[in-house]
């Protein structure tokens, strides 16, 4: 039990928080009994409607409000502990800065809380900046930012310290479709890069393409939790992507299907982008022209730092690196981030294999289209890796991992429309020039 | 501690910033300071009076400026920080709530102290520029030199114990009523002790004035001890008397004769003085220290002139007489008296720090400066009660009044702009009762409401 303990970055038990009137007579139940358990490493979703008492759990967690019943812990220490802060990076629902201040000094004074040398904060800051695309405009006064350019600096804020844990209310809101995926991508590759991250938002989307685990509260109560994976997955359905097939292919693979399950119902469908997807590549295509923009450095750098296909020795990238290195968490763990991941995935698989029916249909199409597969895989990925990481028909694509995209290369051709997942940026770029 | 200091520090950045308020802050220092002095220096009067005034009304409004300053930045800046959130990024950092509240404070402190020491200082050398400008004499300049431009101290007379007579006369007129009207007082020992305590007060007014006066053809004498003036060698130590009289002359003025030496003058003599005065008017005279013992005592003897004719002579308890010497120079008195002044602002700092931890702007600005029209005006509601109130209305008074700031004890400017000297003494009291005693109390009691609020509000 203690090690499990240990490898919690964050445990609530029984938290409860009661608003109640001026006069103590109870309001409203913002919080109902709530137990989470966030291990370290993971990404943690709360999911939930306006109101439903994620942001209050947040606030509880950092000790902004007091709980009614129950306690939390925060690296095993409760709410508030002056020693656990220094390992915690927040970002409030709205930013909340000091208007008078610019993007510099905000990042200086804070900065100064956490008593870093002039040197450590000033390299720190640099760094920053670039990575949220500030660094053209650290003159001008946050009060006069946008509140999009309030959240990069907000959350510039919170990664001062460099945590072991950050926790995000609404980390996305404000953002612009670009700003959004920067932030998806940063928080994806800090998390690869060991740290824990509990993120509360409605944004569905935000949420799937990051998190390992999630909870939706309603209520003030958890409805479901469990991993993405688990919990998005439709055993009951089976999708098959590849890559685009002539007419009586089609009809072969309908026609195999039938024969062995009469009476299922073959849709196919040509895929359609999403439309963040879709975005990205013309602002991206805008950028590559140098179309001038009053707007804040962005695309270029902060999407080739964020992005998958990023080059080494990246200023951003180093960013990242720099915060990570020589800052492992301080307590041993018996379990790494990836074994944490892979027993997640190896539910989800294990489910998978055990539908026989699945699997030999998946093998069948294999054959089928191996042209198309086998041009695509790389010679390093094991075929077991790709028919687990094929059947889960609702499982989010990894908007990093580049392995993740690489195996999905069916999902990605073959998609039914609404169950799209984006590719990765350099398989954008590949169909582009594929198009030329 | 870097936390603190990173509080601070952001505080004076933040009001370095409020552009307009320094330009208003500058332009109401310039003019009680700045274009007060050149006004009065533009009008005929004497020069010592000048910057007497000059003294007295650009101290104190730079003392009434800066509190009111401290009261609505210590506020704002808290209740803002709460209002609009700020503080959720500060107290989730390696902060604690009570390094919070003392990084407020000490930026607070340290404007202050920035603006203070500006002030007075700006007033100290409009001083020296009035004393030295071409409009005044050279008579008027030493005389400024000598009364105003000095720290001197005070010494006032050892009075008798009236205590005994008054206690006496009380009985006395006691025993009479009980006889006298039984009706009434048997029985009722409440009654009894509110007419002992009534009688008590009315004595003791009556025999200290009593004390004070002088009949025509009489004398008093009164004895000063521990007069130590700088040079005991040369130089004068200044008899500083105000006459008030039992009906008024028809020229306003009295007659006196004064005997003054180290020794009771009705048996040993003295040095003679005759004097022709204004009443209700402060007059001084000089003595050279060889009047004055080695031991620091010194007899002045006053006498009733014939003159006067029917007019007694009174002189008032609290400003009737008292020697003057020089203790100390004009610069380090204000010093002093600037340190004074600092430490009834930083009572203040802490007072809006306990009350915009826990209150919103409106409601503990107008909480910090209800406290502090009654701290400056504390001795006027004591001496009010004591001319008005039942003996129940002033216990209860004086017992309110001993929970409040007494900023009016602590007001240096009284001393500075006559060329007192402000006590050492009076300093370590203020430094005592005031902040670590009183202000002790209200920084604890900010504290624990501060650690025990919750700083975000339930939102569903």
């Amino acid at each position: 039990m203690a090690g499990d303990a240990n490898n919690l970055a964050i445990e609530t038990t029984g938290l409860t928080k009661i608003f109640r009137d001026f006069w103590g007579h109870q309001k409203v139940i913002a919080v109902d009994n709530l137990d989470l358990k966030v291990r370290r490493h993971e990404v943690f979703g709360l999911l939930g409607p306006n109101g439903s008492g994620k942001s209050t759990t947040i606030k509880m967690l950092m000790g902004l409000l007091f709980p009614t019943r129950g306690w939390a812990k925060v690296l095993g220490q409760p709410p508030g502990d002056i020693k656990t802060n220094f390992h915690l990076g927040y970002l409030p629902e709205d930013s909340h800065l000091y208007s008078f201040l610019n993007a510099r000094e905000t990042l200086d004074f804070y900065g100064r809380l956490f008593n870093l040398s002039t040197g450590e904060r000033r390299r720190r800051i640099d760094s920053l900046l670039e990575m949220v695309g500030l660094s053209g405009i650290t003159h001008r006064l946050v009060g006069e930012y946008s509140k999009g350019m309030a959240r990069r600096i907000g959350l510039a804020q919170a990664l001062i310290n460099d945590p072991e844990v950050l926790i995000l209310d609404e980390p996305t809101s404000g953002l612009d479709p670009i700003g959004t995926r920067q932030i998806k991508d940063l928080i994806r590759q800090l998390s690869q890069r060991g740290k824990t991250v509990l993120m509360c938002s409605h944004l569905l989307a935000d949420v799937e393409d990051v998190c390992d685990r999630i909870s939706i509260l309603y209520g003030g109560k958890v409805q479901a939790e469990g991993s993405v994976e688990e919990l998005l997955a439709r055993r009951e359905m089976t999708q098959i992507c590849s890559g685009r097939l002539e007419a009586d292919t089609i009809a072969k693979i309908e026609d195999l299907i039938h024969a062995r399950h009469a009476g299922y119902a073959v849709e196919v469908q040509t895929p359609r982008d999403r439309l963040e997807d879709y975005f990205l590549r013309i602002v991206s295509e805008a950028q590559a022209q140098k179309l001038e923009t009053s707007g804040v450095v962005m695309g270029g750098e902060v999407s080739d730092f964020l992005g998958a296909g990023k080059p080494a020795g990246d200023e951003t990238e180093a960013v990242i690196e720099e915060l990570v290195a020589g800052h492992e968490p301080k307590v041993d763990l018996s379990e790494s981030r990836e074994e944490i991941l892979a027993q997640n995935k190896e539910m989800a698989a294990q489910a998978n294999l055990q539908d026989d029916i699945q699997q030999d249909v998946i093998k069948s199409l294999l054959e089928v289209s191996t042209t198309a597969v086998e041009a695509k895989r790389p010679d390093s990925q094991p075929v077991e890796e790709e028919v687990s990481g094929v059947t889960p028909v609702d499982a989010p694509d990894k908007l990093a991992g580049d392995s993740e995209i690489d195996r999905s290369i069916i999902d990605r051709l073959t998609t039914g429309g609404q169950e799209h997942k984006p590719p990765a940026q350099e398989d954008l770029q590949q169909q582009a020039d594929d198009a030329k | 501690m870097f936390g603190i200091w990173a509080i601070a520090r952001n505080l004076v950045k933040e009001v370095l910033r409020m552009r307009f308020l320094l330009l208003f802050v500058a332009l109401i220092t310039a003019s009680y300071t700045i274009f007060f002095a050149y006004w009065l220096q533009s009008h005929a009067g004497r020069a010592d009076q000048k910057v007497q005034t000059f003294l007295s009304y650009s101290l104190s409004g730079t003392a009434v400026f800066l509190a009111l300053l401290t009261i609505f930045i210590s506020i704002a800046s808290i209740t803002r920080d709460i209002k609009y959130k700020e503080i959720f990024s500060i107290t989730t950092k390696p902060v604690s709530r009570v390094q919070f509240l003392i990084g407020k404070f000490l930026g607070i402190a340290l404007l202050n102290l920035f603006m203070l020491l500006i002030s007075c200082g700006l007033i100290y050398g409009l001083a020296r520029w009035m004393q030295t400008s071409s409009s005044a004499t050279e008579d008027e300049r030493e005389r400024l030199k000598e009364l105003v431009l000095i720290a001197r101290q005070s010494v006032k007379p050892q009075f008798k114990d009236i205590g005994e007579e008054v206690n006496k006369k009380v009985e006395a007129v006691v025993e009479r009523k009980m006889r006298d009207e039984s009706v009434f007082y048997k029985n009722n020992p409440a009654l009894v002790a509110e007419m002992r305590q009534s009688l008590a007060k009315e004595f003791t007014d009556e025999l200290t004035q009593l004390a004070g006066s002088v009949s025509p053809g009489q004398h008093i004498v009164w004895h000063f001890t521990g007069i130590e003036p700088i040079e005991r060698e040369k130089g004068f130590v200044y008899i500083r008397y105000k006459q008030d009289v039992s009906q008024n002359p028809a020229d306003s003025t009295t007659f006196g004769e004064w005997t003054y030496g180290p020794q009771d003058p009705l048996n040993y003599g003295g040095t003679q003085r005759s004097t022709r005065d204004t009443i209700r008017t402060i007059h001084e005279f000089p003595v050279p220290v060889s009047a004055i013992s080695p031991e620091g005592d010194l007899y002045v003897l006053y006498r009733n002139p014939t003159q006067n004719q029917y007019i007694t002579v009174i002189f008032p308890p609290d400003t009737g007489i008292e020697v003057l010497y020089e203790a100390g120079s004009f610069e380090g008195n204000l010093l002093r008296g600037t340190i004074l002044i600092y430490l009834t602002l930083i009572f203040l700092v802490v007072l809006s720090v306990a009350m915009g931890g826990w209150l919103s702007f409106p409601v503990a600005a107008l909480f910090v400066m209800v406290i502090y029209v009654l701290g400056i005006s504390g001795d006027f509601i004591a001496e009010s009660m004591k001319y008005e109130g039942t003996p129940f209305q002033m216990s209860i008074s004086s017992v309110l009044l001993s929970f409040l700031p007494n900023f009016a004890t602590y007001d240096p400017v009284p001393q500075i702009e006559t060329g007192k000297l402000v006590a050492l003494q009076k300093l370590g009291e203020c430094g005592l009762f005031l902040i670590l005693v009183k202000g002790g109390i209200v920084a604890l009691f900010g504290y624990l409401v501060f650690k025990f609020r919750e700083l975000a509000r339930v939102i569903v």
